[in-house]
């Protein structure tokens, strides 16, 4: 019995990942990503590339916006009249202003020293990849932690190969990075869109409206 | 009859029954989920769960809420602070139990 509350408890939380969305979506943000640094890449030494640089954190928090919006809006559409509706918990204020200031100043502390590193040693660029793929993996890692979803940590495994490969591979300045987010972002949104035909072939669209008493 | 199993008997009657136990364990682990969620997790009929729905928001223990999606019917369902309460009494109960048996 306390066996099954646990599952049905842990079913719950798994909810919000099953129709693939949340990896499309995440995909979406990586190629965004990829995209920026392509155009930083290439507009280097001009007006525009010189305040793209600037730009990035309202690239990251502006794309993460959008997508969470698409991912919201695409589960009221295709999941929420098949399976249901499930709204979560948010967390404590006092715990979640914590959390957020934590999230911050360790992205700020993980930045800061990517700028030391490529100001003071350009060489690091070449293994900037490695150094991605080893960041976003433990991401997607504690993701497959916290929820029990065994094809995070494969996602997470191929992060850092991916990673790995790149650095070995010595692209130029910042080829490597706009590489790794271009092929993540893609892996993410072909694993959201195989969990998301998989569910789709599980559960039909429904014919009747549901009638509820 | 042993002090363990005595304090079994004062478990919360109207948990202490598979189905409606799932439906609050479901809602204790979310902000609030709808009919069609419950109805396929817990695996009941449409009638069997609203008559589980019904006795524990009776109870106290679950707020139902009646609403649409643009033209669809919605019923939303989120346990109350009671039903919380108890849920977790009662997990602490059987857990117990279970440990001294």
């Amino acid at each position: 019995m306390a066996d099954e509350i646990q599952r049905s408890q842990l079913r719950a939380l798994q909810y919000w990942y099953v129709d693939g969305t949340f990896e499309m979506g995440m995909g979406g943000l990586c190629l965004l990503l990829a995209a920026y640094f392509y155009f930083q890449d290439v507009l280097r030494g001009t007006l525009v590339g010189e305040m793209l640089a600037p730009a990035f954190l309202l690239v990251v928090i502006g794309g993460g916006w959008l997508i969470n919006r698409f991912v919201r809006r695409v589960k009221e559409r295709i999941t929420f009249p098949r399976t249901g509706y499930v709204a979560y918990r948010s967390r404590q204020e006092t715990r979640r202003g914590v959390r957020i200031a934590f999230a911050g100043g360790l992205g700020m502390l993980i930045a800061a020293f990517i700028g030391w590193l490529v100001v003071h040693s350009p060489s690091a660029l070449d293994w900037m990849p490695l150094l991605t793929g080893f960041l976003f993996g433990v991401v997607l890692l504690l993701f497959a932690w916290r929820i029990r979803l065994g094809r995070f940590s494969l996602l997470a495994l191929l992060s850092l190969a991916l990673g790995i490969a790149l650095s070995i591979l010595n692209m130029e300045e910042w080829s490597g990075v706009t590489l790794y987010y271009g092929a993540m972002g893609l892996l993410l949104v072909l694993t959201g869109a195989c969990v998301l035909r998989s569910y789709l072939r599980q559960n039909p669209a429904p014919e009747d409206p549901p009638d509820e008493q | 009859m042993s002090s363990d199993l005595r304090s079994f008997a004062g478990v919360d009657r109207l948990l202490h029954e598979p189905a409606r136990t799932l439906i609050v364990a479901i809602l204790a682990a979310v902000e609030s989920a709808d009919f069609l969620y419950l109805q396929r997790e817990a695996g009941l009929t449409k009638g069997n769960l609203s008559v589980h729905l019904s006795k524990l928001a009776e109870a106290g223990y679950v707020d139902i809420e009646k609403t649409y999606r643009g033209k669809l019917p919605l019923t939303l369902c989120r346990l109350t602070g009671k039903g919380r309460a108890a849920f977790l009494d009662y997990r602490k109960q059987l857990k117990q139990f279970v440990e001294n048996t």
